[in-house]
């Protein structure tokens, strides 16, 4: 409740106070600055309740950027609301205060005669920090978007970019490089607004080379857009491009321009390896007559030359992310004469002057780097001879000491940190390393020392290639002929396994279907039993049926009927056979009865034969007869 | 971009009963399952159409958490709107809505409309509340009544919505004063007569300032 009233006193009394005594309203927002400056939640409070609409008011009537301390003031308050609070920002962006920002930057007209007052320097910084809160890199991105898009629709791009073209208008050289960080960070990961602001950039005269911090915010494609500037072209002179702006800052005299350049350029090569290898066809001539040499040449070249630190660090910095995964440049590099020399001296100096510790760091650095990426091309300076180098004439302490150098040193840390360059005039000296660069060499640092280590073992073994005899040389290359070749089919089979993969799916695919038309025929047939079924039902149902089975039932009956009969004649015929049995048995007794008669008749017909003195001859078939007679 | 009117929303009621996944529905049209416990307020923003007007909401999610509850009160009185949430499976959320209506009648301008909502509308089976309780609440204490779910959908745009249209309704009827911003209300830019911050804004194209070649 206590900030609601405290935001009642400030509108109130606005108006009351306005002609008496601006002090009051002084005092409040130095109040209000401070309340504002660490506490999210009294923040959110203010911003709800209308701060940011009595601010702009407060800022409109004092006259905007030309306004005194009141304005700076009301500016710094507004951005304690924004800072770091996600919520407000986002407030912010909603409730169309991104418009209100706009005349902020109109100059006046006679801004010539009148100059600019160290207040409205001070009020023009505010403003721009402003801006900076709302899309520093550290929000979440859809916050940054949504205000790059409402910056660019509400015609504050274009207002801020209005100052960077002011073309004859004098604009104080520090609010010049804080503005170039403004625009930077208004298009950094926006394709609409980089196409904005490319179109826009057509300076007739190069401005201030510092122009190039802005390629801070580009993409990969406006990486490539930039390389593709400096790369040879078939047609004339196409003016003034980006690149050829970058490289008249690489090798201007301003040891600034020099640094900015170098690192504009690094970061155009940021995880791209393609770059790295195109930047290798950009040659350019240093002297009317003179051979061009190649972009890196020059730079390693250029840096042997230089007494600055700031630029030689640039360059420095820059040939390293250009080394770094890229054997074709550490190629180049290697044969550019004096080079290693240079890296070997520095790194093996055990001097230094101020700051020169971190220059010594750096070389170190490219060494290693070339040590790492080396394809084993340049015969002086392979993978073997360069770690060699490094042991016998540097010695590995020392290497390792004057490489730890760079993140022992506070200009490291700081950097690290830093992703967006914050600049003021006074301390544009002070800019030495940078956040890209901190990062390439957090992560290559240890594979470089890995790299030594290796190396170091391999030599200590007997096992490098210089110590084979010629013989086992030969050897060695075929084993790596066989090894390359088995490479080569090994890729040609994981394609190969590719595409039977690819195949598998599609037949695999194919089955399916067929799955599921068998399934669908399946069930088709299924349903069709089931018609059948129930059809066949009604069939037999139907009133038709009794006249078809007639004929049957009658058949049935005319069988049973004659089954009926066979058994009656089976039976008739057992009785029958039972009578002719019986008839048999009484004929055989008959017949017996009868032949007993005759015989007995015959024997007496014999005796009396006998007695008659008749002679019988003994007839076999009568033997009793015979038997009893020959007694 | 440009708006008719501006009205300022604040949602309150309990911790967990839903405020911020109302207000995430209506926004980005998501469901957000696990509780992430508000901390102070967070703020959010959509465009509806209200009678042909564009009618900008500025919302204003508090946390329902005790500890909150002094930061919660100060954002009362520039409120136009409140949403009023209450959980339907759980009764204490239901039982605790006098207590908010109290600090909101005490601490708001009269006129601010406040909707009563019964979330979580789409668990009717572990429902403690019925419907007909929360309406006769609603009746009782004047206020609008709607059973929503954050997590279907359901009624969340009507109750942002609805909202809107009672105030606009005020409006109309001229119980509000507009021209005190401390009501929650603003006229958009087009709309206002005399609007002294709006020389870069108005004309596209208009406003490149000296300097430009
Ligand atoms: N089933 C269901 N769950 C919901 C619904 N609305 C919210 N929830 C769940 O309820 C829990 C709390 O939701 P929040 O929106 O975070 O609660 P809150 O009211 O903002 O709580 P505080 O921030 O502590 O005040 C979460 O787990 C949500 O997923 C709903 O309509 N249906
Ligand atoms: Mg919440």
């Amino acid at each position: 409740m206590g900030v609601s009233k405290l935001m009642d006193l400030l509108l109130e009394s606005r108006e009351v106070i306005r002609n008496d005594a601006k002090i009051y309203l002084l005092l409040e927002s130095l109040l209000l600055i401070q309340l504002t400056k660490s506490n999210a939640n009294i923040q959110k409070i203010v911003a709800f309740e209308n701060a940011f609409d009595r601010l702009f008011d407060v800022i409109a009537q004092e006259g905007y950027t030309d306004g005194g301390i009141v304005v700076e003031d009301c500016l710094l308050i507004m951005l304690n609301l924004l800072k770091n609070n996600t919520s407000n920002i986002n407030f912010f962006n909603e409730g169309s205060y991104i418009q209100k920002l706009a005349p902020m930057f109109i100059l006046p007209k006679n801004i010539e005669d009148i100059g600019w007052s160290p207040q409205k320097v001070s009020n023009f910084h505010c403003v721009l920090q402003v801006i900076r809160t709302l899309v520093a890199p550290s929000n979440p991105i859809q916050i940054i978007t949504a205000c790059q898009k409402m910056m660019r629709n509400a015609n504050l791009l274009e207002a801020v970019t209005n100052i960077l073209m002011a073309l004859g208008v004098p604009v104080p050289a520090d609010i010049l490089s804080e503005t170039m960080n403004t625009v930077a960070e208004m298009i950094r990961g926006n394709l609409t607004n980089q196409e904005y602001f490319a179109n826009v950039m057509a300076p007739s005269d190069p401005p201030q080379p510092a122009i190039v911090v802005l390629l801070n915010s580009m993409n990969e494609i406006s990486q490539a857009q930039v390389v593709q500037t400096l790369l040879p072209t078939s047609g004339g002179s196409m003016g003034l491009t980006t690149g050829q702006l970058l490289c008249s800052g690489l090798f201007s005299s301003d040891s600034l321009s020099i640094w900015f350049s170098a690192v504009a350029l690094s970061h155009t090569l940021i995880e791209n390896p393609a770059q790295k290898e195109q930047l290798l066809r950009v040659f350019i001539a240093t002297n009317v007559g003179v051979q061009p040499v190649s972009l890196l040449h020059q730079c390693a070249t250029y840096f042997q030359q230089t007494s600055k630190l700031q630029a030689k660090l640039g360059i420095l910095m820059l040939l390293s992310m250009w080394l770094s995964y890229c054997p074709p440049a550490v190629q180049v590099f290697l044969n550019v004469p004096g080079a290693m020399a240079f890296l070997t001296a520095q790194t093996s100096a055990n001097e230094y002057d101020n700051n020169e510790e971190l220059l010594q760091g750096l070389c170190a650095f490219i060494m290693g780097l070339c040590v790492v990426f080396n394809d084993n091309t340049v015969q002086n300076y392979n993978k073997e001879n360069l770690s060699q180098l490094i042991e016998k004439r540097v010695g590995v302490e020392t290497y390792l000491g004057k490489l730890g150098e760079i993140s022992r040193h506070e200009v490291y840390s700081k950097a690290a940190k830093q992703p967006q360059v914050r600049v003021k005039h006074e301390t544009t000296s002070k800019l030495l390393l940078e956040y890209e660069f901190c990062k390439l060499f957090k992560v290559l640092e240890n594979v470089i020392i890995n790299a030594l280590g290796v190396q170091r073992e391999l030599s200590n073994g007997n096992m490098t290639e210089l110590s084979l005899s010629e013989h086992e040389n030969a050897l060695l290359l075929q084993y790596k002929d066989v090894i390359r070749d088995q490479d080569r089919r090994l890729s040609d089979i994981q394609r190969q396994l590719e595409l039977m993969g690819h195949e598998k799916q599609h037949l695999s695919n194919q089955l399916e279907e067929l799955q599921q038309t068998n399934l669908q025929l399946q069930d088709q047939n299924t349903l069709l039993k089931a018609q059948l079924s129930t059809g066949a039902t009604i069939v037999n149902n139907l009133p038709t049926t009794p006249n078809k089975n007639e004929p049957i039932e009658q058949e049935y009956n005319e069988q049973n009927d004659l089954a009926d009969k066979l058994k009656c004649l089976e039976m008739e015929s057992r009785e029958k056979q039972s009578e002719i049995d019986s008839l048999k048995k009484e004929q055989d007794d008959l017949l017996e009865l009868l032949l007993t008669e005759q015989e007995l008749k015959l024997n007496t017909f014999k005796n009396r034969l006998i007695e008659l003195g008749e002679t019988i001859e003994d007839d076999p078939e009568s033997d009793n007869i015979s038997i009893g007679s020959d007694n | 971009m440009s708006y008719a009117y501006l009205f300022k929303y604040i949602i309150i009621g309990d911790t967990g009963v839903g405020k911020s996944c109302l207000l995430l529905q209506f926004t980005d049209k998501r469901f957000q399952p696990v509780h992430d416990l508000t901390i102070g307020v967070e703020f959010g923003a959509r465009m509806i159409t209200i009678e042909g007007k564009q009618i900008k909401l500025q919302i204003w999610d508090t946390a329902g958490q005790e500890a909150f509850r002094s930061i919660t009160r100060s954002y009362y009185r520039g409120a136009a709107g409140a949403l009023l949430v209450y959980d339907i499976t759980r009764r204490e959320t239901f039982n605790h809505l006098t207590t908010w209506l109290d600090d909101a009648r005490q601490h708001s301008n009269s006129n601010m409309v406040i909707m009563l909502i019964g979330n979580k509308s789409d668990l009717e089976s572990r429902r403690e509340v019925k419907k007909e309780e929360g309406e006769a609440f609603a009746r009782e204490h004047g206020l609008v009544f709607m059973e929503t779910s954050a997590k279907t959908a359901a009624n969340v745009e009507e109750a942002f919505i609805n909202t809107a249209k009672e105030i606009f309704e005020k409006i109309q009827e001229g119980v509000f004063d507009i021209n005190n911003e401390a009501n929650g209300i603003k006229i958009g830019p087009q709309h206002s007569p005399t609007n002294p911050s709006l020389p870069g804004a108005g004309g596209q194209g208009g406003s490149q300032g000296g300097g430009c070649c």
